[in-house]
């Protein structure tokens, strides 16, 4: 196993009050900027959207050898200058992340569809079949970040089991086995802990959200 | 949130047969099948957390994971944790493993062919925002202010509730010790001291003293682990698990010391 060093990139996301993935709170603080317009709530908002855009291009540019240094700053440059452009008619500021993740994927399939009409056809590698898309990753980690966070709230006693079961993704066989407690029990628990879930309005906003996209844009 | 609907929200949470059974008792109830779809919303969205872990064998999983292993900014324990377990369940593939590996590196390599402080503050205009520390002369003198403050303030701020709990806490173990109430001593005593005062002055709780204890009599199966479950989490300020504990204590017959803690938990906590 390896232990990160910490990067440049992360050395300045570290500045932030809040974690990279906490879309929340990076959608908490675009609204605040908005609602007082002060230079002070511009800057956490400025710093989040770079560091954000630059690991987005950073897992993008991970699988492609060829592509250089230099494309890196200039798509995330672009990234970042439509994002500046465009987030003042955003509707909903607590979408902030998810929106800046779809301009990422625009903008690099610009990227993309530039370079290719500079490379010779038979240096273009096919795309892969079962990918899961970048921006995709990234609203998971963004739930998972939501979930984690969810699951520290619950009553102390009910968070490994909740962690396990949701988190975690195990059975309640191995959850038992781990725990040493009955199936019954670690069975009880994660359903109070569903129960809970339902009772937390910050959990459940974010669920309503996610729900409402899936069935139809209408924020951004 | 209607307790008698409690047990649609897990319908989606059930195995096929038994979600089928559900929903269809919640036909014509409106409530019921409110309870149930927020059910199904609950459980995409929990299932959408867990697509991340399930792709994590994939080229692009892996390049996110790498990414969020070496940027993430400041994150709780909870994130390094889960991303950390990700990682090691790698070492079972070594093809994936090795793919890992080398778009780690590859990340690494493109952060330090640039300067991404240097990159931000040309395209932002801007500097990066500093993390404020104070300055050594005035962080002196916050200590003494704090110093002052707290040994006066101390014991007046100190969260009554908590301290009820360690009172009666104290009580039960003496019980305990007497062979009144039946029960192992050891976490009586361990959790009795996971309170202190500081020079007289200061009442301190050791956390992790207490949190220790609570793990090691989870879950109780008798009424006076339920009250010490109960009391701990008390002085742990985790009010909702407390209230649970306490009424399983109550029910199981420690009515008089479970009742007086419940009594005093604030409400809508």
């Amino acid at each position: 196993m390896h232990h990160p060093e910490l990067l440049g990139i992360d050395r300045l996301a570290r500045r932030l009050p809040f974690a990279l993935d906490a879309v929340d709170e990076a959608g908490a603080a675009f609204a605040r900027w908005r609602r007082t317009g002060k230079k002070r709530d511009l800057a956490p908002v400025e710093l989040w959207t770079y560091c954000y855009i630059r690991r987005y291009f950073l897992v993008r540019f991970a699988r492609e050898p060829s592509f250089g240094v230099s494309e890196l700053e200039d798509v995330v440059e672009r990234a970042f200058r439509r994002v500046e452009e465009g987030r003042s008619a955003l509707r909903s500021p607590e979408r902030y992340a998810r929106w800046t993740t779809v301009v990422c994927r625009r903008t690099y399939l610009n990227f993309v569809s530039r370079r290719r009409e500079l490379t010779p056809v038979d240096r273009i590698a096919e795309p892969e079949a079962d990918d899961p898309s970048a921006e995709t990753l990234h609203d998971r980690a963004g739930t998972l970040h939501v979930l984690l966070a969810a699951v520290a709230r619950l009553p102390s006693f009910l968070q490994p089991y909740a962690r396990m079961r949701f988190v975690e993704g195990l059975e309640y066989e191995e959850i038992a086995e781990r725990t040493g407690r009955p199936v019954a029990t670690v069975r009880a628990y994660a359903h109070k802990a569903v129960l809970r879930f339902r009772s937390d309005g910050r959990f459940m906003r974010h669920v309503r959200e996610r729900a409402g996209y899936e069935s139809g844009p209408g924020g951004s | 949130m209607n307790p008698d609907h409690d047990r649609y929200l897990l319908a989606a949470f059930l195995p096929e047969d038994d979600r089928r059974a559900l929903e269809r008792d919640a036909e014509g109830d409106d409530a019921a099948r409110e309870m149930v779809r927020a059910s199904h919303e609950l459980r995409a969205f929990i299932g959408e957390a867990e697509a991340l872990r399930a792709d994590a064998g994939s080229a692009p999983a892996l390049a996110f994971l790498a990414a969020a292993r070496l940027v993430s900014g400041r994150t709780d324990g909870a994130w390094d944790d889960l991303l950390e377990r990700l990682e090691r369940r790698l070492d079972d593939r070594p093809g994936a493993r090795v793919t890992y590996d080398r778009l780690a590196a590859r990340i690494r390599e493109l952060e330090a062919a640039s300067d991404a402080e240097a990159h931000f503050r040309r395209i932002s205009g801007s500097d990066p925002p500093r993390i404020h520390r104070l300055r050594p002369l005035f962080a002196a003198a916050a200590v003494l202010l704090a110093v002052a403050l707290t040994g006066v303030l101390g014991r007046a701020l100190e969260d009554p509730v908590a301290r009820a709990a360690h009172r009666s806490l104290v009580r039960s173990s003496r019980s305990t010790f007497r062979g009144t109430v039946t029960g192992d001593a050891a976490p009586y005593a361990r959790a009795a001291a996971g309170r202190h005062v500081v020079l007289g002055l200061w009442p301190v709780y050791d956390r992790d003293l207490l949190a220790s204890v609570q793990r090691e009599i989870a879950d109780p199966d008798s009424a006076a682990g339920w009250l010490l479950a109960g009391q701990l989490r008390l002085m742990l300020g985790d009010h909702d698990g407390a209230r649970f504990a306490l009424e399983q204590a109550r029910e199981g017959g420690l009515e008089r010391e479970a009742s007086g803690l419940l009594e005093l938990i604030p409400d809508g906590d």
